[in-house]
């Protein structure tokens, strides 16, 4: 899916600093809420959110004019929300981190890994997922759909 | 920002060498390093058994769930353990997503927890 008309998208900038966690929590929150999304679905958006900033977190680097800023926008559509989590930095390889759990797995000692469960939070939480190398930065982007109720969640 | 989501961590000793490390609110990125420390101290003043309580914990991210499986690694070095203790229905949901849910032994209460605790201690 791809967002041609920029307007409708609802940004947040943040620095890159962990405390604005729960100002993001609570800002996808209050938007999936308005879009009648359900308890369990504004869950699952929250965490994706929250695990892609802290991603962000982990491996944004400043730009070249020294900041640090984590950008999010909120696509709300017809019948699911958008959001794409854009850090400043070169951001991360997914690819590497999943060689690595896989490896952990391997080595049977994944359950009991200290790190690499933001990314399988978000793969789960989400219908769709995508990260993109931009010229300056990350963007991962995270669709959900809006199930009727006859689907359930 | 200040403290906006009223986060607090509660310890208390349990039984002999069992403490209690109860989470209040949001446990994300920012609060987690807290709970760190907190547990921390608990192994190091000699509380090799460490209970969990979540009963009062709104939120916990994969970094929270990274510092619990720390301390339960740290726990059992000293041949102690960790148990969670009531929570709520969203962490458990977490805990089954990330499959944590079979690594951490879960108690309804703290006593439940103690009793657990001390028969693992006695080998009963």
């Amino acid at each position: 899916m791809k967002i041609e008309d920029q307007t409708k998208c609802l940004m947040l900038s943040l620095p890159n600093d962990p405390q604005y966690g729960v100002l993001l929590r609570k800002f996808v929150s209050w938007v999936a809420m308005l879009e009648q999304f359900d308890i369990k679905a504004i869950e699952d958006i929250e965490w994706a959110v929250d695990e892609a900033f802290t991603n962000a977190l982990q491996h944004g680097v400043p730009t070249v004019d020294g900041q640090e800023v984590i950008t999010v926008c909120i696509y709300p559509l017809q019948d699911s929300i958008e959001i794409t989590v854009h850090d400043s930095g070169n951001g991360f390889d997914p690819e590497a981190i999943k060689c690595r759990q896989e490896e952990d797995a391997r080595d049977c000692e994944f359950d009991l890994a200290e790190c690499g469960r933001g990314l399988d939070l978000i793969a789960a939480s989400m219908d769709d997922l995508q990260y993109d190398r931009v010229p300056d930065g990350t963007r991962v982007r995270m669709v959900k759909h809006r199930r009727t109720e006859a689907e359930g969640t | 920002m200040g403290n906006v989501t009223n986060f607090a961590v509660e310890t208390k000793v349990a039984c002999a060498e069992g403490a209690v490390v109860a989470i209040v609110g949001e446990m994300d990125a920012y609060t987690t390093p807290q709970v760190k420390v907190a547990m921390q101290q608990m192994l190091d003043d000699g509380h090799k058994y460490l209970i969990v309580n979540l009963a009062r914990a709104e939120y916990l991210d994969s970094t929270a769930l990274g510092a619990l499986v720390g301390a339960l690694k740290r726990a059992r070095e000293k041949g102690g353990d960790l148990r969670l203790v009531a929570p709520t229905a969203r962490i458990m949901r977490l805990l089954d997503i990330t499959r944590l849910s079979k690594v951490f032994p879960i108690d309804a209460t703290d006593e439940e927890a103690v009793a657990h605790l001390s028969a693992e201690r006695t080998g009963a």
